[in-house]
């Protein structure tokens, strides 16, 4: 087998085993029109193995959602009616073989489940959701007591499914939608076809393919985050450095084999980053930005931990930097620049068996842990501008959950003068906190409906290129956040 | 009401565009991200994400060629957050994008592929059927399959290519016969 051979080469690219030089050469092959057609049928045939190749015994459900969705839109399209496999009024809902009874909750906090019916409905609960089969038969009827249910449901004429959370209910009309259950807010999602979703108090809204509706706890409908200066941030990072036993977390201005902690490395990066401090307050300025953003304040994170967003234990996470950064913010702020440092929801605790020695506790309230660190960053850095990382952990420790929009709303009362950056924000956020926006994707302006509620929402724009100049944003909602290099040695050394 | 209707319209075509290309779609993002359910959710998010932006009026003229932007958008990200992001992800998914835009497919071609496969399957080997259950039925990593073999992972993935031009050869013939 010739390592020119593009299927073997990018099957190894994607086992993670390729090395730099075989990458260089399947990227040369990709780009090689003779193997373009060999190429693209290999990965169809790759594809095409993944459909008939016999299911295995555990999380295959998935899958299955595509081919019946196409159905389904096809129908619609048709304007057909969807087969009737069985008798809706005789219909019984199964769980991992087993019948369900009226009144049984399933979900189990480790995995997800797959609800089916007899008639190929099917409900999929994600990792530490609740679902509850309140009534069957031909008016079947769910309660999503915690967590995210997908649905795909195989509807005969005159049967209904319903799945209610406590704050509102959706009818299926034959479609494949998610109901999501949250701190402060539940949603309905409809992927295909129609679902009603009635909230208490309000009129049954019909939402359509594509729609989503969510109905939230009484959060005020803010008009935005109060921040008026639209002039662009900059983001530092601390972290540049290869990580050495003499610096472990990789700061920058450390010589390879100085010890960071010890009286001449100590001083080397004290004097290098006052410095650079010095000379960042200096071009900002002069750039005409209004603050900085730091990303990893601690050096590098432990490993799988991406960011701890906990500037409040410096001292124990990175006590060179604790040691320093005062000294290093002193003329930002004395510039006026605001600084900003990221906060996560979660809280960082010592677990001798993760990989790095620590680990994220999920099993905090985001609101409280929030609020405590912004109050002690704005204490100890007078910051201002907090980026929170708001791919909250789900019970499991894995990501995914989304941050509260009561969370995000209890950093704003921490700290009421600071602009809060919120990650993956949703509607509601829109009102608290400005969103992340990526600007290397596709252009997507506020939408309108959120403006409408939320006329003072406002967006970070991030842009990573250092040298060449963004695409230009709104200047009324928008603020630039863009990548801002450090001082190199040679600056930091001629400055001191 | 004509707006309603002219979106509902767009939601339609777009869906079945879409929905025509899956298999398309799928076949790139799997050469990206082998995990199943990585895949799927990056499918999944990637329709949601049309249906999105079509709700939102953008007018979208090549669907394939826009879901598996977004698609490799979703994938990157999720290699950031993960921390497995390699210096080379973009341009490798880049590179393979430009493929699949040269060599674009008719929406019957997949069934026919399928047809072809299962006939070229239904003659191999007991072993082969095994290792093409374990890794594309049950989405079993190469590393663990190399494992299971006690082998190396770069001699597997010389394995899987080869069994994959093998039946890419069966596949041409059989599709050139018919």
């Amino acid at each position: 087998m010739s390592s020119s051979d593009p299927s073997d080469l990018l099957e190894r690219w994607r086992a993670g085993t390729l090395d730099q030089a075989s990458c260089a050469r399947l990227l040369a092959v990709l780009r090689d029109p003779a193997y373009g057609p060999q190429v693209a049928a290999d990965l169809r045939i790759d594809q095409a193995l993944a459909d008939v190749a016999p299911a295995g015994l555990t999380g295959r459900v998935r899958r299955r959602w595509l081919p019946w969705a196409a159905s389904a839109i096809a129908a619609a399209a048709a304007g057909l009616a969807l087969a009737l496999w069985a008798p809706w009024s005789q219909q019984a809902w199964h769980v991992d073989g087993h019948r369900l009874a009226v009144g049984e909750t399933v979900g189990s906090p480790e995995r997800s489940m797959t609800v089916v019916s007899d008639g190929g409905s099917r409900l999929v609960l994600e990792a530490g959701s609740r679902l509850e089969l309140s009534a069957d038969g031909i008016e079947t009827r769910f309660r999503l007591l915690e967590g995210d249910v997908r649905c795909a449901a195989e509807l005969p004429s005159g049967g209904r499914l319903t799945i209610a959370t406590s704050r509102l209910q959706a009818e299926v009309h034959g479609t494949v939608f998610r109901v999501a259950t949250g701190l402060d807010a539940d949603a309905v999602s409809v992927e295909a076809g129609r679902v009603a979703v009635t909230a208490p108090g309000e009129a049954a809204v019909s939402v359509d393919a594509g729609g989503r509706r969510l109905v939230r706890d009484g959060l005020p409908d803010a008009a935005g985050p109060a921040w008026s200066d639209r002039r662009p941030i900059a983001i530092i990072r601390l972290w540049r450095g290869v990580p050495q036993p003499t610096n472990p977390r990789g700061m920058p201005y450390i010589l390879d084999g100085v010890d960071i902690f010890g009286a001449e490395g100590s001083a080397m990066f004290r004097r290098r980053m006052c410095a650079a401090g010095r000379l960042l307050a200096d071009e900002l300025v002069g750039a005409g930005y209004q603050g900085v953003l730091l990303f990893h304040l601690e050096g590098r994170p432990p490993d799988g931990v991406q960011m701890p967003g906990d500037p409040s234990r410096l001292a124990e996470l990175a006590p060179e930097v604790d040691a320093i950064i005062d000294d290093m913010l002193a003329p930002l702020r004395a510039r006026g620049l605001a600084i900003g440092v990221v906060l996560r929801p979660e809280r960082l605790i010592r677990d001798g068996q993760a990989p790095g020695g620590w680990r994220l506790d999920p099993a905090v309230d985001h609101a409280a842990e929030l609020a405590v660190k912004a109050k002690e960053a704005t204490k100890r850095f007078g910051a201002r501008i907090f980026f929170v990382n708001s791919i909250a952990l789900r019970p499991d420790a894995s990501e995914g959950r989304r941050l509260s929009t009561r969370a995000l709303a209890a950093v704003t009362a921490a700290a009421p003068a600071a602009l809060v950056l919120a990650e993956t924000p949703v509607g509601p956020d829109y009102g608290l906190a400005a969103g992340w926006h990526d600007l290397t994707g596709p252009a997507r302006p506020i939408p309108g409906d959120l403006l409408a509620r939320h006329p003072a929402a406002l967006r970070i724009c991030y842009w990573p290129d250092p040298q060449r100049d963004p695409p230009a944003i709104d200047s009324d909602h928008d603020i630039l956040l863009r990548e801002w290099p450090l001082p190199s040695t040679e600056q930091v050394d001629a400055a001191h | 009401m004509r707006t309603d209707l002219r979106q509902m319209n767009d939601h339609d075509r777009v869906n079945r565009t879409f929905l025509v290309d899956r298999h398309d779609l799928m076949a790139y993002i799997r050469a990206l991200c082998w995990a199943e359910d990585d895949a799927e959710d990056i499918f999944q998010d990637t329709w949601m994400a049309l249906n999105q932006a079509v709700g939102r009026g953008e007018d979208i003229s090549n669907v394939a060629a826009w879901s598996r932007t977004v698609a490799r958008r979703l994938w990157l990200r999720g290699r950031r957050s993960q921390r497995r992001e390699r210096p080379d992800d973009l341009a490798v998914a880049e590179a393979i994008d430009a493929v699949f835009t040269a060599h674009p497919t008719e929406p019957e071609v997949h069934s026919r592929l399928v047809d072809a496969l299962r006939a070229c399957l239904a003659r191999a080997e007991a072993g082969v059927l095994r290792l093409i259950d374990r890794r594309y039925g049950e989405g079993v990593e190469v590393a663990d399959l190399a494992a299971e073999a006690g082998t190396s992972v770069d001699t597997m993935c010389m394995r899987l290519s080869r069994l994959r031009r093998r039946l890419r050869l069966c596949i041409e013939r059989r599709l050139g016969a018919a």
